[in-house]
């Protein structure tokens, strides 16, 4: 770690008078596919921009294997947001000038073609004829056909059918097992909980974790559900249990572990119950929690992994 | 990864190149045209005269004179003369490149405004940039463009040669005076080429580092078209379009009724002074390009 990968050291920018990106310092390991999250406006499009050269920052730099972009940029791949094409060129041609390489390895466009399915016919129409959808895979093509060592995604899941996601999550997933060190952003919060190996989460332009995905969720309180109309027992026997209109019943437990031992507890008390289930956050409600301060990483005994070199 | 070559396969296949390179030809057929219609009108027209002078005389009772040659009239087709030497193929390579001299500044402006426009407008500059680098991918465009300017003096060259070598056959023909003609070209072409490789790239790169600034297609096209317009309006030397039009003056010839006429010039520059001050203008505004797609922000 440090040196190698994708090193965000210190990274300051402004817009006009406003702070958008507060001293984020952490890293994106290769072979690793890095979440960065944050709500909209938290910065994370500017940061990508910083690390690919796009905008100068205020203090702070990028590192790629220890290098500044100048000297990586053949080894870099990047898709955005809003996924541009050259609506007049065909598919194929779009392919070209958008990864900026003039001679196709062709054994290895046919491989990135099929794995995001883009057959022969696509490829001949006119940009101007594609879909969203369609155009962000070609973005994506794009990217991969530079057999990127660096990649970086931004939102790359705006407008694809559940399908083409999952094409594109396979494809980054098979790049990731060739070494490639991969940052990705969006707000599918669900979605990418499979994908990534690691977070990094944005606030307000401050980097307030970076760290395992797993260890996360595993930091992350879990509830006990109790669907009871036994309200007095319950009120006596656990009267930490939060309880909504419907009659169910939350225990908040730090961990599985007390989660269990909470379900134990309930199972041997004299409780009538309909159901009694361990009920995880869902990334999404876990985001929203961090977001909304209900949820300090840090306060769970999760280190905060910046990068100091 | 090879920018230009990316550059050149874009612009080759960029449907207002494909226009421009259109309307030009069709100026070159124009041109040509136009001036054997004028060559032949004049003929004719000098004809008239004398045939009408032929009857006068003969109304004055002078016929006898005329026939025993004691009175002679002079045909004057000076003007005819000089238009039928603008349609030999040692003189048309001019009047296509001097047609190319005046329609091409608007022509590659709006081609390196468009070069760079459409990037910003498409919102492709982003993966451009992040891709190639952004001055790369201008320096790529800037070399594609240069080779357009090579391309099209090269076809105007030649493409006179083929257009006098008809006209030429036609003309001599149909016309005893064009048959009668030994034409003798003063043109140097190699001079000519190089004038328009300097000048037509300058005008390229005015419009490309406009729309770079600007980081609009409409307003680098707008803006780079008005600036010859000030030029003029301010008439001060050193401007670059008073370098481009005393070369011009200085290197190309004029002929009677041909579409493009000397352009008119209050003080033209002295031909190495000319040439220093357009070539310092095209340097200088190829610095600024590259310093601004250098240090430009893509947000």
């Amino acid at each position: 770690m440090g040196t190698i990968g994708i090193n965000f050291k210190n990274i300051q920018h402004q817009y006009r008078t406003k702070d958008v990106l507060r001293g984020v310092s952490f890293h994106a390991d290769p072979s690793s596919i890095t979440f960065l999250a944050g709500e909209n406006g938290a910065g994370k499009t500017t940061l990508i921009k910083v690390a690919l050269g796009l905008i100068s920052p205020k203090a702070g730099n990028t590192l790629f294997d220890g290098l500044s972009v100048g000297k990586i940029r053949e080894k870099i791949g990047c898709v955005f947001d809003e996924p541009p094409v050259y609506p007049h060129e065909s598919g194929f041609d779009n392919l070209k000038f958008l990864s900026g390489i003039h001679s196709l390895d062709p054994k290895w466009s046919q491989e990135v073609c099929t794995m995001l399915n883009l057959d022969k016919g696509l490829l001949k129409h006119k940009a101007k004829a594609l879909s969203l959808g369609q155009r962000h895979r070609l973005a994506v093509a794009a990217a991969l056909l530079r057999k990127p060592k660096y990649l970086f995604l931004d939102e790359p899941s705006i407008g694809l059918d559940p399908p083409s996601w999952q094409l594109v999550q396979t494809a980054l997933k098979q790049m990731a097992d060739r070494g490639c060190a991969i940052l990705i952003t969006g707000q599918n919060y669900d979605a990418t909980e499979n994908l990534a190996d690691n977070i990094a989460i944005l606030q307000n332009g401050k980097l307030i974790f970076s760290g395992s995905i797993v260890k996360l969720v595993q930091a992350f309180p879990v509830h006990v559900r109790i669907v009871t109309d036994d309200h007095r027992e319950i009120a006596v026997q656990f009267p930490e249990a939060e309880h909504n209109s419907s009659g169910i019943y939350r225990i908040v437990c730090e961990s599985s572990e007390e989660a269990r031992a909470v379900i134990d507890q309930v199972r041997r008390s004299t409780l009538n119950f309909q159901e009694l289930s361990i009920e995880k956050a869902s990334m999404g409600k876990m985001m929203t929690d961090i977001y909304a301060g209900r949820f300090r990483p840090e306060r769970r005994g999760l280190a905060y992994e910046s990068v100091q070199n | 990864m090879n920018p230009f070559k990316i550059e050149t396969n874009q612009l080759k296949n960029s449907v207002l190149v494909r226009i421009c390179i259109a309307l030009l030809m069709c100026c070159f057929i124009w041109g040509l045209l136009t001036l054997y219609q004028s060559a032949e009108g004049e003929e004719h027209r000098q004809e008239k005269i004398q045939q009408s002078v032929v009857d006068e005389v003969i109304k004055n009772g002078a016929e006898e004179e005329l026939e025993n040659g004691g009175l002679e009239i002079e045909k004057n087709d000076d003007i005819a003369r000089s238009m039928y030497i603008g349609l030999h193929p040692s003189v048309t390579p001019n009047l296509f490149l001097l047609i190319l001299a005046n329609i091409g500044p608007i022509v590659f402006i709006i081609i390196g405004s468009h070069l760079i426009g459409s990037e910003y407008h498409q919102g492709t500059v982003k993966m451009k940039a992040a891709h190639i680098g952004w001055r790369k991918a201008v320096s790529g465009k800037l070399c594609a463009l240069l080779s357009l300017v090579l391309v099209m003096v090269t076809a105007a060259l030649l493409l006179g040669l083929a257009g006098g070598w008809l006209a030429w056959k036609f003309a001599t023909a149909h016309s005893d005076l064009a048959a009668s003609l030994e034409v003798k070209a003063d043109v140097s072409y190699p001079v000519l080429i190089l004038f328009l490789m300097i000048g037509l790239t300058f005008y390229s790169v005015l419009g490309m580092t406009v729309t770079l600034l600007t980081k609009s297609r409409l307003a680098g096209v707008l803006i780079s078209l008005a600036i010859p317009y000030a030029e003029q309006m301010m008439s001060l030397p050193f401007l670059p379009l008073t370098a481009y039009q005393s070369l011009m003056v200085h290197h190309f010839i004029y002929v009677d009724g041909s579409i493009i006429g000397q352009p008119y010039l209050t003080e033209p520059m002295g031909e190495p002074s000319a040439w220093a001050v357009l070539v310092c203008w095209l340097f200088a505004f190829i610095a600024v390009q590259q310093f601004a797609a250098k240090k430009q922000q893509i947000l």
